[in-house]
């Protein structure tokens, strides 16, 4: 007994140790900068500088970043398809919220159009991009049709399946003290039906970048994805990769806020 | 017509069909009658597809039926009035509003303006004890406390009729036999009349003036029993050997509309 108690107090030395740093701040944050280090570090360690062509390292990925943003390439490439993610991303849930709502109020609605949403999530819709290219050209149209293909049917099903999902007796409840068919809708439909989209717009959300960046590298633009053609084109690897990684971040930034708002509305969903 | 002599509830002579998946139309309720007075305490007991609830839903208001007629307060029902307000067995609260806001749901709903409805369910939220709980929400409460929010809702809009659907089947024991007496002081202040359904049959005698018993295939009124015991009704009412009777009275037809029915279909 006495023998493994020293190590049976480096145990619990442990232990606290791996708690302070999970279930701090501060903590959490010396272990995800500790991360990061190691990667950049290994990173650094990977790339080779002695010609252009090679992997870049991380300092010439971070210069060639403050380049691009110098001579003002990025931004505005940023700019530019930031304008199509932001319309399209507004056509997906403007137009996917009520047509998720009507599929599963209105059974005649559910004939018609879901076949076209379960189509679209089981089709891979790269394959349909020069379809669109060819009906709306190399337009900007044409960029937020394809981002709008590729995230809709996730807000579409989502929501039907939400609203389908609200117990009958609070819609009773409604009626009974004299409620219309549009004060259910948007007093007591809609709001339980929150958690449901906020899922589906997270799921939509993904998808619409890479329908941003799908859109940009085959239908040309003047946006991130054409400039990394273009950056690729002359073998500017580094300067692809800043891009690139831009884009990432960007990307995951995006998402995570979704992602807070869609655990803020999940309280309303608590109640079964 | 409308005079103080009309009953509060009057059903009369009333049918009703479903159509099964097959297309056969089935009797769902086969010529009900039946009355409750101004000021009544009516409970209706009886096995499970005697369309007791279906009925509370058609004076309700929210439910159509095919033949027959009902009236509440001396008017004809073609939907949902202002008179009436159910409470439901599932208290059908809202968990995105606070207990206030559902509370004064039912106002909301009648158009009344925030400031008036929100001190008229801060008044019902001290009538039914949770004066403390405006700020919280249904997640956060009790079963039982949960259907107290549902019973502040439908008195808050102020109505002549009350309709509870089986309130009580979702709490535990004990929490319902304090709720049963709860129920009748509120009422007792109030010239409420009550269509309560429940299939307990101490709580129907417990509460009402008058039990009325249904039977199931299709549903109809089989019996209609009077609850003579003195109000106000108390923990003591429940040891009085005249509870003790007429709930085995209950029980008596129950069982032997059950046996009726073992004997009727040959499984």
């Amino acid at each position: 007994m006495t023998s493994n108690a020293p190590s049976r107090q480096a145990g619990a030395w442990g232990h606290r140790l791996a708690a302070s740093l999970t279930e701090t701040f501060w903590g959490r944050l010396a272990l995800r900068m500790t991360a990061l280090a190691v990667f950049l570090a290994a990173w650094q360690l990977a790339g080779d500088d002695s010609i252009a062509l090679l992997f870049p390292t991380a300092t010439r990925t971070f210069q060639a970043f403050i380049e691009l943003m110098a001579d003002g390439r990025l931004p505005l490439g940023l700019l530019i398809t930031g304008q199509a993610l932001v319309t399209g991303y507004a056509i997906i849930i403007g137009l996917g919220v009520p047509l998720g709502v009507l599929i599963a109020r209105f059974p005649l609605a559910d004939r018609a159009i879901s076949p076209y949403f379960t189509f679209l999530v089981a089709v891979p819709i790269i394959a349909i991009v020069p379809v669109v290219q060819a009906l709306l050209g190399l337009t900007f149209a044409a960029r937020v049709t394809v981002i709008v293909l590729f995230g809709i049917s996730y807000v579409v099903i989502n929501s039907a399946i939400a609203v389908r999902r609200i117990k009958p007796d609070l819609i009773e409840m409604a009626a009974s003290f004299g409620a219309r068919r549009f004060t259910i809708l948007s007093q007591v439909v809609l709001p339980a039906a929150v958690p449901g989209i906020m899922t589906g717009a997270r799921l939509a959300l993904g998808q619409a970048l890479i329908g941003m960046v799908v859109a940009e590298l085959t239908i040309v633009g003047a946006g991130v994805g054409s400039l990394i053609a273009e950056l690729q084109g002359r073998f500017k690897v580094a300067a692809v990769l800043a891009v690139a990684m831009t884009i990432v971040l960007i990307g995951l930034c995006l998402l995570s806020l979704v992602e807070m708002l869609e655990r803020r509305f999940n309280r309303w969903s608590l109640v079964k | 017509m409308n005079g103080p002599a009309t009953p509060a509830i009057e059903v009369h002579d009333v049918s009703k069909f479903f159509v099964s998946a097959d297309g056969r139309k089935t009797r769902a309720l086969d010529k009900v009658n039946l009355s409750v007075g101004r000021g009544e305490f009516v409970s209706i007991i009886g096995p499970s597809g005697c369309g007791k609830t279906t009925m509370l839903k058609m004076v309700a208001g929210i439910l159509g039926w095919d033949e027959g007629q009902i009236s509440v307060m001396g008017a004809p029902v073609s939907g949902p009035g202002p008179e009436r307000a159910t409470v439901f067995q599932s208290f059908a609260l809202l968990p995105w509003l606070t207990v206030l806001d559902n509370a004064a749901f039912g106002l909301k709903m009648r158009g009344e303006d925030k400031a008036t409805r929100h001190a008229k369910a801060r008044t019902l939220l001290e009538t039914v004890g949770l004066g403390d709980f405006a700020n919280a929400y249904p997640t956060e409460l009790s079963g039982g406390m949960q259907q107290r929010v549902g019973l502040a809702r439908a008195l808050a809009v102020s109505p002549n009729v009350l309709l509870m659907d089986e309130p009580f089947s979702a709490i535990d024991a004990q929490t319902r036999l304090i709720l049963q007496t709860e129920l009748l002081d509120v009422w007792s202040q109030t010239d409420l009349s009550v269509l309560f359904i429940t299939h307990a049959m101490d709580e129907a005698v417990f509460l009402s003036d008058r039990v009325i018993i249904m039977g199931a295939r299709p549903g109809h009124v089989t019996d209609v029993i009077d609850v003579d015991l003195p109000r106000p009704r108390t923990e003591e009412t429940r040891r009085d050997p005249r509870f003790v009777e007429l709930t085995a009275r209950v029980w008596d037809r129950l069982r032997g509309m059950m046996a009726d029915e073992r004997a009727g279909t040959p499984s």
